[in-house]
């Protein structure tokens, strides 16, 4: 199996994934937006949220990272650029992630201000 | 003495030239400018398209946590942004692009299991979802 194949299988398989788990959360946001800040710092407090999000953030910017680099694979000829550009895609979604679980444990735990 | 077929040296060589002078012009995928345009190939790159629509979504989702940690005052102020018409035709392109997204990648995971692959279904399918994702937008433009 080669590097390409196997990124095209996790794709797919982060893809069924997001297919449940989306709809949860649209549902989810619809639902809550209605309650106000208040309505959503204590639905944070939930843990079932708290690991629905987590798996959402996460599952979806490995998706997000997955689909870009077929992006870049198509659209950017040398191998040098490309790693240049997943790099820099790869950084900021790190970025992304660790500021989400750190915003998701503070609404968790209530350390809110 | 070793016999060295010059013929094969440059051969060799001529394929090594060939090859780095087309990777440095590498033509764009899938070839946008040899193809007629049709329902499924735009609906590939709209797919495409969409997928940095979800990736933009999935950056605001970070911010809006933040803001959620900031206090009530810092989702006020998200709350009147999202309140403006620019923001709310935004808010209605990104969550069209989503649904689009979300709806085409099922065909596709539908299609990974080798069904609905005949083009009658294939249209029938193009042509539902994009009629979906219009009426999903109308509703999203309605309940802002």
């Amino acid at each position: 199996m080669t590097n390409y194949s196997k990124f095209y299988k996790w794709q797919r398989l982060s893809a069924l994934v997001l297919a449940f788990i989306f709809p949860c959360i649209f549902i989810k946001m619809i639902t809550v937006k209605k309650l106000g800040y208040y309505g959503f710092i204590k639905d944070f407090q939930n843990i079932e949220t708290y690991l629905l999000y987590l798996a959402f953030i996460n599952i979806g910017f490995y998706h997000c990272y997955l689909g870009i680099n077929s992006i870049f694979l198509d659209y950017i000829a040398t191998t040098k650029n490309r790693n240049l550009a997943m790099c820099f895609v790869g950084l900021i979604i790190l970025i992304c992630v660790l500021i989400s679980c750190y915003s998701l444990t503070k609404l968790l735990v209530g350390e809110v201000n | 003495m070793r016999f060295i077929d010059n013929r094969k040296v440059f051969s060799s060589h001529l394929i090594k030239l060939l090859l780095s002078i087309s990777c440095m012009n590498s033509p764009l995928s899938p070839h946008l400018q040899i193809y007629k345009p049709q329902l499924n190939s735009i609906m590939s790159i709209l797919h495409r398209l969409s997928g940095v629509g979800f990736f933009a979504i999935m950056i605001i989702h970070t911010f809006f946590l933040l803001v959620l940690v900031n206090g009530a005052k810092d989702y006020e102020f998200f709350c009147i942004l999202l309140d403006s018409t620019v923001s709310k035709i935004f808010t209605v392109m990104i969550s069209m692009c989503v649904c689009y997204h979300f709806i085409n990648g099922i065909r596709y995971l539908v299609w990974s299991t080798g069904k609905g692959l005949g083009i009658k279904s294939i249209y029938l399918s193009g042509y539902l979802i994009i009629a979906s994702v219009i009426i999903i937008g109308i509703i999203s433009w309605l309940s802002l």
